[in-house]
């Protein structure tokens, strides 16, 4: 599953890149790099069995406050 | 802010079948109302729907007063660009949100009652790379197939109510307020937030409405169909299903499925589960556009499109942080959601024009202290 995902992403970036880089678009390159990094990282953990926290959780708490 | 990204432009009709059809697309999954209200939920979608009108009003107030800019490009002129900017980037996030839930539902609905054995995880990078590639045509190609969606949602609505008008039953919807005042308001609260005042990431659309489009026309006539679609099908459930219909996971599925003339028509569910894919793709397309256009816009690019790829990877993990099993989602659906959604589609955007007519009033009191 890991390498899968290894090579969907490197897929992902070799499919992108190349056109940004032959434009020199720096600020492009930057922040794909930053969404497909967090992809990344969020997606292995993913696979890796690790449940990252939901950034919904503190909304939960104050829905349960608001309709209790 | 720069200049939109997306040269695009859409007709105030297709913007306008565009919103209808947006909001047809969580008509049919109005479990997220009918668990909290039951068969009393119409009271609920009535609610929600005068309090979306002051919402909708808000949103186009914002785009009168600065006429050519989407909600980006209005966040910075009121808040300046630090302050805008951090906004916008909440709004990036609950596009990218938005995107998510839909991703979820539909890989949830699919697994479920369709194909079982597939993974989800298929079902949702499938399903986020059509919605990826619509988002490349922009807002004008986007719009384009809105009045198609809006049109198929009429149809398979209008015909399931002829098919299932023999298993109706008036009674099912007495008694009337039996329910505490505070489930009205949580249901009014939650059909407001969650289909109605949805419409806000059109604020993203307004620079590609057509020279003497009627945004405020196309917003609130597009609000009424969207909001008729959805008090008809809620109407349609509680008369089929009575008080089962707060249980159900997918009440609108559960209708649907008692279908059967002379045994010959049978498993309309299908047409149901087709119709619900298309407006689910329509809306998630919708977000995943904003979201990539917002974020470009946040760091001032040339182009949104090479963004969809990354943001579409992300959008399927997410997915999966978001909510867990479908009980939990109608737990998401009725309670989580729309609070976080109130907060984007009526907290900022009503502090916005309140600033902005704070910012327009002291301009003034200094223009007339300098005159």
């Amino acid at each position: 599953m890991t390498f899968l995902l290894a090579a969907g992403y490197a897929l992902l970036a070799l499919v992108t890149l190349p056109a940004l880089i032959r434009r020199r678009a720096r600020r492009e390159i930057l922040v794909f790099a930053g969404v497909w990094l967090l992809g990344a990282v969020l997606s292995l953990l993913l696979s890796w069995g690790i449940q990252p926290p939901s950034p919904l959780e503190g909304v939960r708490w104050l829905a349960d406050k608001l309709f209790a | 802010m720069t200049a939109p990204l997306d040269k695009s432009e859409a007709t105030s009709r297709q913007l306008l079948f565009s919103a209808a059809a947006f909001i047809q697309s969580s008509s049919l999954l109005s479990s997220f109302v009918m668990v909290l209200t039951g068969r009393e939920s119409w009271i609920s979608a009535l609610l929600g729907l005068c309090i979306s009108l002051l919402l909708v009003w808000a949103y186009t107030a914002l785009v009168k007063r600065y006429p050519g800019k989407n909600l980006f490009g209005i966040l910075a002129a009121v808040f300046g660009e630090p302050l805008g900017r951090l906004f916008s980037f909440f709004y990036v996030f609950f596009f990218l949100s938005m995107v998510a839930v839909g991703a979820n539902d539909v890989s949830g609905f699919v697994v479920d009652y369709i194909m079982p054995q597939t993974p989800q995880v298929v079902i949702v990078l499938t399903f986020l790379f059509v919605c990826g590639w619509a988002a490349r045509k922009g807002a004008g190609g986007i719009c384009r197939m809105g009045f198609l969606f809006f049109l198929l949602a009429v149809a398979v609505t209008l015909v399931n109510i002829l098919l299932l008008a023999k298993d109706m039953q008036l009674s099912n919807f007495l008694p009337v307020f039996q329910l505490p005042l505070g489930r009205y308001l949580q249901g009014g609260f939650v059909v407001a937030s969650v289909p109605l005042g949805e419409v806000l990431v059109f604020l993203m659309f307004a620079p590609n409405l057509e020279a003497g489009g009627g945004f405020r026309r196309s917003m609130f006539i597009g609000l009424a169909l969207g909001a008729a679609t959805l008090l008809t099908v809620i109407l349609r459930n509680v008369a089929v299903l009575g008080n089962l219909a707060s249980v159900a996971s997918l009440p609108s599925y559960e209708a649907v499925r008692h279908i059967k003339l002379a045994e010959v028509i049978t498993r309309v569910d299908l047409l149901y589960a087709l119709t619900m894919l298309f407006l689910q793709f329509f809306k998630t397309a919708i977000y995943f556009y904003a979201a990539a256009l917002g974020l470009a816009q946040v760091f001032r690019l040339r182009d949104y499109k090479y963004l969809l790829p990354a943001m579409g990877a992300l959008a399927a993990a997410y997915a999966f942080i978001l909510f867990g099993p479908s009980m939990e989602n109608i737990y998401g659906g009725s309670r989580v959601l729309p609070v976080f959604a109130a907060v984007f589609e009526g907290v900022l955007p009503l502090f916005t024009l309140l600033a902005a007519f704070l910012r327009r009033g002291g301009r003034m009191r200094r223009k007339e202290a300098l005159a």
